[in-house]
């Protein structure tokens, strides 16, 4: 079967396409004027979409064809730590009372929650180093990994809503009408702040291998530090901490939001919220500034 | 230049040559990246060194451009900074029109994933759309000639299959400048006739080529311009024959890995060596004197082209009148024989010399020896042998068949005795 023409003439005389390299990185002619690395920053985003969506499609049946468990996994490992901590407040080495929800529903959504950004930011990070060989012989829109991956957390987080949903049923509870719906929406904040972060970690750890191995015991250790699992208390040491973490608000808000339909970290929230934004901003430009200099370092 | 389609000005490449250094640079580099602080780059930093140096060029519209040079002599960087994987360290490359890139087939399959899976997926990052890849679709299948597989993970695939499936996918995406690095060296015969003939489609199409290749047939068979790289530096642009044997001196000079196994030296001006014998065959009755080689113009030569007419002048002592068969051979780098025949000779007693001419001598390119050995009329007693180097045949290539090493006629070598 023959090949239908391999090129066609009128794309041949656009003159316009040049591209010019250089240390900089790559520009075209006509990229002059104010906001230059901001619309070329958005127009690589825009030309990358379809293949970010490609590149989730491979990860998620990757992932899922390979393992015999499968979706179970994703439940299997918040069981078991929500099962810890309800073993632990049981027994009065953490203080779990107070709450107007049943603990292991709080607990859960806690995790879940949580859930978005360490699964998101370990994806995110290990993303450029996976690609490996293909970062040095393709030219594609590197931005499209850490974007894919990313979304291969909220995939994660959301096949946990259905152990969301079983625990709600199994404690005969319900969530806030309302709030059920703001609470997930006010989730977002949280995703950007991921994907700030992960633009970031990406590009370094492609440098530096160690973040890879970092990360689990970084996050371990937020999850400590954020009131995830358990209500804080305001005047402990902690608790000072805390009212400086903006996981604290991006996690707890949505969560009062689905249990309660309100919160008192609105506040906050918003607050952590913008600081998510301007992660994201920074990460971006930080990513688009370092991915010319880093093919050749993977 | 209106019509050049690929400029080079001024580019320099450096690599760090450890990991700690790559480590400790790209941290640097980073940080002051982030905070734009301008860093000197024409300076080479401990544990640095050019991998390219100073290069310019102009590719126009429509040209097939070989990159050659010896292994390590910056060709594939070349090629990554032209695809805009690496970026120069200083300089400026200008690309008018979509590129394309072979630079390593199937990097981006997914092993878990289904050849059509792949399909998309790699069509996309080679920045195909959605649409086009599924109007495109039966035909790369067909390209890749894999139907039967199409459905299965790739990590099942022959390597043969992945680069045709690969190779596929590119073809496909209608580049208007073409990068290549010598991917074709992998495929059966038959894929890569497929694939030679679809880069002369493509370049009668007004495709802009840039090949990365050993290979000096397919430089010579599709090269509009010959570039000649050596240790990061740009040594010869021009014609494609030119490069070829620019790179050809440098591939035979003095440092080309032959076994060199010096038994006993002759110092006769003009003979060939003897390289090796085998002491316990033959019974040496009968001794070769003298082997060298000789051009058209009956002069002892070292160098022959492809076509040339070529005359062995074997001088061979023998104690009496012996019916001998004579096989001569020659024999490649590789050790693999290239080209022998045999002939059936009678040795009067004394000193004679057997001449053998070769029109043309038909050998490809490459460093040979002559191998000959002597037996008695019905092969069973041999009288001597011996390896004798060496010459070389530069310019290589039966020009009307690229692609292959066979002769496009055969000639039985004329032989003489006096």
């Amino acid at each position: 079967m023959p090949i239908s023409p391999p090129f066609r003439m009128e794309a041949m005389n656009n003159q316009s396409s040049e591209i010019i390299y250089t240390y900089a990185g790559p520009r075209t002619a006509s990229d002059t004027g104010p906001f230059v690395k901001t619309r070329l920053m958005i127009r690589e985003f825009i030309d990358a979409r379809e293949l970010i969506i490609r590149l989730f499609i491979r990860n998620f049946s990757s992932k899922y064809r390979q393992s015999v468990l499968g979706i179970v996994w994703a439940f299997i490992i918040p069981i078991i730590t929500v099962g810890m901590f309800m073993v632990m407040g049981n027994a009065g080495v953490i203080n779990v009372q107070g709450l107007k929800a049943p603990y292991a529903v709080y607990a859960i959504i806690g995790t879940t929650f949580f859930n978005l950004f360490t699964a998101g930011l370990t994806a995110c990070t290990g993303s450029i180093v996976q690609a490996g060989s293909m970062i040095v012989k393709i030219n594609f829109p590197r931005i499209a990994l850490v974007f894919s991956s990313s979304l291969m957390g909220i995939v994660d987080t959301a096949v946990r809503l259905i152990l969301i949903a079983a625990a709600f049923i199994v404690y005969r509870t319900a969530p806030h009408p309302v709030g059920v719906l703001i609470g997930f929406l006010s989730l977002i904040p949280l995703f950007i702040l991921t994907l700030g972060l992960g633009l970031f970690f990406s590009l370094v750890a492609a440098i530096l291998r160690d973040l890879i191995n970092i990360i689990p015991f970084a996050t371990m250790g937020l999850m400590l530090l954020t009131p995830v699992l358990y209500p804080i208390d305001n005047s402990s040491a902690l608790g000072v901490v805390t009212q400086y973490n903006p996981l604290h608000y991006l996690i707890n808000f949505p969560r009062d939001m689905v249990l309660y339909g309100s919160s008192e970290l609105t506040t906050g929230y918003i607050v952590s919220a913008i600081i998510s934004c301007i992660v994201l901003i920074a990460g971006w430009q930080f990513f688009y500034m370092a991915q010319t200099k880093i093919a050749e370092r993977v | 230049m209106a019509d050049s389609v690929i400029t080079v000005d001024g580019v320099s490449k450096k690599f760090s040559k450890s990991v700690r250094h790559m480590m400790l640079y790209g941290t640097l580099d980073l940080t002051a990246g982030s905070f734009g602080i301008p860093l000197a780059r024409n300076r080479l930093r401990r544990g640095e060194f050019w991998a390219l140096r100073d290069i310019n060029f102009e590719i126009k519209r429509g040209e097939a451009v070989g990159l050659i040079g010896a292994n390590g002599a910056g060709k594939s960087t070349m090629l990554k900074l032209l695809n805009g994987i690496y970026m120069p360290d200083l300089g400026k490359i200008s690309i008018r029109g979509r590129i394309g890139a072979l630079i390593e087939v199937g990097a981006g399959f997914h092993p878990m994933l289904s050849g059509r899976e792949n399909i998309y997926i790699n069509g996309s990052i080679l920045g195909m759309k959605t649409a086009e890849i599924t109007r495109q679709l039966d035909s790369i299948i067909d390209f890749a000639g894999i139907e039967e597989f199409i459905d299965s993970p790739v990590r099942h695939y022959s390597s043969g299959m992945y680069v045709r499936l690969g190779f596929a996918i590119i073809a496909h995406c209608r580049p208007e400048i073409l990068l290549i690095d010598e991917v074709l060296a992998v495929g059966d015969a038959r894929f890569r006739r497929k694939c030679l003939d679809h880069l002369k489609q493509l370049k009668e199409n007004g495709v802009t080529f840039v090949i990365v290749s050993h290979n000096m047939q397919t430089i010579d068979g599709i090269a509009t311009k010959g570039i000649f790289f050596d240790h990061g530096s740009l040594r010869y642009c021009g014609t494609p024959g030119e490069a070829i044997s620019h790179y050809e001196m440098k591939m035979l000079g003095n440092d080309a890995p032959f076994p060199e196994t010096l038994i006993e030296g002759s110092t006769k001006p003009g003979s060939l060596r003897l390289v090796k014998y085998f002491k316990d065959y033959g019974t040496h009755d009968i001794r070769f004197e003298d082997v060298r080689i000789t051009n058209a113009q009956g002069e002892p030569s070292e160098s022959f082209a492809s076509f040339d007419a070529a005359t062995l002048k074997v001088t061979v002592a023998s104690p009496s009148e012996t019916k001998t068969r004579m096989y001569c051979s020659f024999i490649n780098e590789d050790m693999t024989v290239c080209m022998g025949a045999y002939m059936d000779i009678s040795l009067k007693t004394g000193i004679q010399t057997i001449k053998i001419k070769f029109d043309p001598i038909q050998l490809t390119t490459g460093r040979y020896m002559v191998s000959l050995r002597l037996y008695d009329e019905y092969l069973t007693n041999p009288y001597a042998n011996g390896h004798f180097g060496y010459f070389s045949v530069m310019k290589g290539g039966c020009v009307e068949t690229p692609g292959t090493n066979t002769p496009y006629c055969w000639r039985t070598p004329e032989v003489t005795i006096a």
